[in-house]
């Protein structure tokens, strides 16, 4: 059916005389084989060998070297918001990479795919389209492009406005033209080898181009340099029209080129063959290389041979198996070129990073080990469950910390470079303090929070992935680029940061247990859950003390002066000084129990406000990771914590009644940790 | 002596530190949420620099509060006088000792940071060199004779102007200028403007025009209408060099002129046939060795305009000794008490092929290193604190578990 009906829009397309119609290979010998193949399209599902190869094809991008997985993922990712494809009744496209295929290959399909997401219908309405009745939905290429001027007239518009003064509709304007723009790109990719290339007969380059008919991107990249060279020799002994002449052939070339090269722009597939060029080439450099009359020498280092198996794909995607051929070729040429450059090692794991979902299902196994702790509860005593319920937090918490290690090789740097990463970090060391608290104290307090946390922070990680759609590995600017300070300044006061989101999250334990009269009566079990606040606030002092003067250190080696008062090293310092203030309070004798619990949920406040609100405010050096929205998360959260906070000041308010002042009130909780079985209330 | 102990009881007491503390927060937080509107400069001297300060909430809401810096002294004091009052009580807990140790030197070397360090900045292209630096933010007038031999140079400084509202006026003179210098109408920020000549306006039709603020204070440009009034011959012993004195003089010819920070030449004016070069310019600092900009990297990631590196290859010559040396992120060159940084570049963005300028921080301070040796100290002192801290509490746990066992 799927099939069917694809054929069929192909062929609407073919018989409306559709560009695809010269969906001829490119007219040198080796391609004029392929001339004979039959020119109805197929649209079959791509077999998992040609998807391996073009996953695992390097591509430069974001000023790095990745798979071609990765590029199709986060492109994906950002036009659609997920990362598969829904085409309704003809199916799901899964993979990534599929979906690049198809959009590179039959690009007349894809221009059709309902993948252009718009959360709000004004962003679609602006220019010009009805939206239906639907206020968020998904809509085509071809759909965006009757609106694409008014579209991007409104993005030059919005974006002379400052990112935080833009409303959400002006924002997904501008994302809508990005990604209109990008996925343009993509369907356009090939069409510099769908089509060939001539010039006037009675030119020079046209003597060269036309004696088959028409030359290939390649052949002409390989004769023009050749045919520059000659006009150059023969200089001042051409007539003025003879140059008149000449000039118009070659402007007309370049003028064809510029236009038809210009989406290729978006994906350097092909790595340049002198090791001291570190930027990727596309067909578009490759012409300007080839065209450059300064120094046509280099033209002879064009990597011709690449491009030539590259533009001869489209040609072949009809029969399968030669295109899997050539694509076997190209990517042998690619990855050998890429591997003497030593940019290639590292391609293959981060696609296996991204097939293993290491991070994805950790977060469903933590969404699992939420209910098993729940579950736990019901079977208090039972030694097997306590078993089942630890291992359940430490499978995915192992599952994180392999992802989080396979990042750090692929990327060569500390597991903390960037917003997303404090996400993973933060999550990950929360949970496993948690676990090494469980194993310290055995009290299955802290193993049911390790699950909340665990749920809480993939969650969290997964929608800020979501939500900005762009690589989550990718290169840093000059400051950040020191394996050295991220190492030990951004590690450690990360650290900080999820010990004082734990001290929080126990904390939210004692006060909701107390207002909900959770085992009231069992004073040890309230003394110990103060316990272990006031341990992991302990903890969380000494790196985030330690985490904020190294920050003021590389700040001293980086800026020139180790306090600058920048926002983000003020909420370093807020975390140190509520810490010491709530340690100092309770050292005085100003506050117990109630008061070193409350403090640690101001704690958390704090934070988060350390943790994504100054990255929000748009001011200071540290000022990255602006993330939309995120204000109205923050106090969403700040109003959760301000009830907790207000629910503790009414147990205060109350004073001490609801927890007995003495074990012999409970005679059967004990003082001294006699507590054979603790009391539910 | 009873009252003595009180005192020094609550001076060194914890609710004391506990309050201070969260001033100090409180501070912070205010500092850190009205950057947005106010710029870090103005944010600094207002909250952190201070001894007061008022925070207003709103036009009619308006928190007075202590500032940053009155704040950290009594901390200092709060801190030390706990370490005496409590120091013999603590012999058990060393680490806890230790780390205050570190907090106070921090302290400390903040303070000698703020009193007594120097910073600015040091701008070459390739090939230029220099072995001063100038301030981001401090002006001068400097007054050169030069017609004299050697050019006798005069420097009115900033402190003495700045503070001049747009209809002060301030006089200047020295004993042996035979002018005196009245400045007005001082703008902190301002641009030159011509205006149309039927306005007959400033000077050869040129005002100063003042400017909004800027966030980023070092972009602030100030200017200031100078008068240059000659002296009698006979008036030239009788004045004393006396800055900021107001004068009535009196007789001779006056020449006006128009002092601006980026004016591309200083304002030369002839008095009594001799000519002097009237400039406002940034403080400037002498450096006791030259740096000449050999060559300056400017790298990006491949295929993006995010910077990769910024590396500036320098010689340093020191009398007749001379050596290369690379400044890069994160990587500065330090030498002689002074601190060189890569901090950024100048480039004209319309045209790629215009050289490049390498944009050093320049910063004297006798306390540089001095917040490291405090995180070692903090850092070794709360390890051990902790760790006894956890000692204690997994022999707790144990004998608690062996009596639940029991």
């Amino acid at each position: 059916m799927k099939k069917l009906s694809h054929a069929l829009v192909v062929l609407g397309l073919l018989c409306a005389g559709s560009a695809l119609a010269q969906d001829a290979p490119a007219a040198d010998d080796a391609a004029s084989a392929d001339d004979a193949a039959p020119k109805v399209v197929t649209y079959e599902p791509w077999d998992q060998e040609t998807l391996d190869l073009f996953a695992t094809l390097p591509v430069q991008d974001g000023g790095r070297v990745k798979p071609l997985d990765t590029y199709a993922r986060f492109a994906l990712l950002k036009i659609n918001g997920k990362w598969s494809l829904d085409l309704g009744e003809e199916g799901k496209i899964k993979e990534p990479v599929a979906w690049l295929l198809y959009s590179l290959f039959y690009p007349e399909i894809a221009a059709d795919y309902h993948q252009f997401i718009v959360d709000n219908y004004e962003a679609v309405a602006a220019i010009g389209i009805d939206p239906g009745d639907k206020k968020r939905a998904r809509y085509s290429y071809n759909e965006i492009a009757k609106g694409a001027q008014k579209l991007f007239e409104l993005d030059n518009a919005y974006r002379q406005k400052e990112q935080a003064d833009r409303t959400t509709v002006e924002q997904q304007i501008i994302n809508l033209a990005e990604n209109f723009l990008q996925y343009d790109q993509i369907l356009h990719y090939f069409d510099f080898a769908r089509r060939t290339y001539t010039a006037p007969a009675d030119s020079a380059m046209g003597a060269a181009l036309t004696d088959r008919g028409g030359a290939s991107l390649s052949m002409l990249l390989m004769r023009a340099p050749e045919v520059l060279k000659a006009l150059r020799e023969e200089g001042t002994s051409l007539t003025p029209e003879r140059v008149n002449q000449e000039a118009k052939a070659i402007a007309g070339v370049m003028d064809e080129l510029e236009f038809v090269l210009n989406p290729t722009h978006g994906m350097a597939l092909i790595p340049p063959p002198e090791p001291s060029q570190q930027a990727w080439m596309t067909p578009a450099d490759m012409a300007t290389r080839a065209f450059n009359v300064r120094d046509l020498d280099a033209a002879s280092n064009n990597p011709i041979e690449m491009l030539g198996l590259l533009e001869r794909l489209p040609g072949l995607v009809n029969d399968r198996d030669a295109f899997k051929k050539m694509a076997a070729q190209f990517h042998s040429k690619v990855t050998a070129a890429a591997s003497l450059r030593g940019e290639y090692d590292k391609v293959p794991l981060e696609v296996s990073f991204y097939r293993m979902k290491w991070i994805p299902n950790s977060q469903v196994l933590y969404l699992i080990s939420f209910f098993i702790v729940a579950l736990s509860w019901v079977f208090p005593y039972n030694r097997w469950w306590r078993y089942a319920t630890q291992a359940s937090v430490l499978v995915p918490t192992i599952l994180l910390i392999v992802g989080i290690t396979i990042r750090c090789i692929i990327r060569e740097r500390p597991p903390v470079s960037t917003l997303y990463e404090t996400v993973l970090f933060i999550t990950a060391c929360s949970v496993a303090t948690a676990l090494i608290i469980e194993w310290m104290n055995k009290e299955r307090i802290v193993i049911a929070l390790a699950a909340v946390l665990g749920t809480a922070g993939m969650f969290l990680a997964n929608r800020y992935e979501m939500k900005e759609g762009v690589d989550t590995m990718p290169a840093l600017i000059a400051v950040l680029d020191t394996n050295f300070w991220l190492s030990t300044h951004v590690t450690t006061v990360t650290f900080g940061y999820a010990a004082g989101m734990l001290a929080g999250a126990i904390a939210h334990i004692y006060i909701i247990g107390r207002v909900l009269r959770i085992r009231i009566a069992d004073r040890k079990f309230y003394q110990n859950v103060t316990k272990m606040t006031y341990g992991v606030l302990c903890f969380g002092l000494l790196f985030s003390v330690v985490g904020t003067i190294l920050g003021g250190i590389w700040a001293n080696d980086s800026w020139g002066r180790f306090w600058g008062w920048d926002p983000k090293e003020n909420g370093a310092l807020m975390i140190c000084l509520w810490s010491l203030c709530v340690l100092h309070a309770k050292m005085g004798g100003y506050i117990k129990e109630l008061g070193i619990n409350m403090g640690a949920v101001i704690m958390a406040i704090i934070v988060t406000f350390s943790w994504w609100g100054v990255n929000n405010l748009g001011v200071g050096l540290h000022s990255y990771g602006f993330v939309k929205g995120v204000w109205f998360n923050l106090f969403l959260f700040w109003g959760f914590e301000g009830i907790v906070l207000l629910a503790g000041f009414a147990l205060w308010l109350m004073g001490d009644t609801l927890l007995p002042k003495r074990a012999a009130a409970n005679p059967e909780s004990g003082h001294h940790g006699k507590t054979k079985k603790p009391q539910t209330a | 002596m009873h009252i003595l102990k009180r005192v020094v009881n609550f001076l060194a007491s914890y609710g004391l530190a506990c309050v201070l503390l969260f001033f100090l927060l409180l501070l912070t937080f205010f500092g850190t949420i009205e950057q947005v509107d106010s710029g870090l400069y103005e944010v600094q001297r207002k909250y952190f620099e201070s001894v007061f300060v008022i925070h207003e909430f709103n036009d009619w809401f308006h928190l007075p509060l202590p500032g940053v810096y009155l704040l950290m002294v009594l901390l200092f004091i709060n801190m030390s006088l706990g370490a005496i009052v409590r120091a013999p009580k603590s012999w058990t807990r060393p680490g806890m000792l230790i780390a205050h140790g570190g907090i106070l030197l921090l302290l400390v070397s903040g303070f000698v940071t703020y009193e007594f360090s120097t910073s600015g900045h040091m701008t070459l292209y390739e090939g230029e060199s220099d072995d001063h630096f100038q301030s981001y933010y401090d002006w001068n007038i400097k007054i050169v004779s030069l017609d004299t031999d050697p050019p006798m140079t005069y420097t009115i400084p900033g402190e003495e102007f700045v503070h001049m509202g747009p209809s002060d006026t301030r006089t200047f003179f020295a004993e042996k200028l035979p002018f005196t210098l009245l400045l007005e109408g001082y703008m902190p920020n301002c641009a030159p403007q011509q205006t149309p000549p039927i306005m007959a306006m400033g000077v050869d039709g040129v005002i100063l025009q003042p400017m909004e603020m800027q966030k980023d204070a070092e972009r602030n440009l100030a200017g200031v209408i100078a008068t240059v009034m000659e002296r009698p011959a006979d008036a030239s012993g009788a004045a004393a060099s006396a800055h900021g004195a107001a004068s009535t003089m009196q007789g001779g010819d006056a020449h006006v002129g128009l002092l601006w920070g980026m004016a591309a030449a200083p304002w030369i004016v002839t008095v009594q046939g001799q000519r002097y070069a009237i400039d406002l310019r940034h403080d400037r600092f002498p450096v006791p060795f030259r740096i000449t900009l050999n060559k300056f990297i400017h790298q990006k990631h491949p295929r993006t305009g995010m910077a990769s590196n910024f590396e500036s290859r320098v010689t340093m010559t020191e009398g007749n000794a001379s050596r290369d040396v690379e400044i890069k992120m994160n990587e500065p060159l330090r030498h002689k008490g002074f601190t060189f940084f890569q901090a950024s570049f100048v480039e004209d963005p319309t045209n790629p092929r215009a050289p490049i300028a390498s944009v050093f921080s320049v910063v004297k301070n006798p306390a540089d290193q001095w917040p490291k040796y405090a995180c070692y100290i903090i850092g070794i002192g709360l390890t051990i604190h902790f760790l006894q801290r956890l000692a204690i509490y997994l022999r707790a746990q144990k004998k608690r578990q062996s009596h639940e066992k029991a």
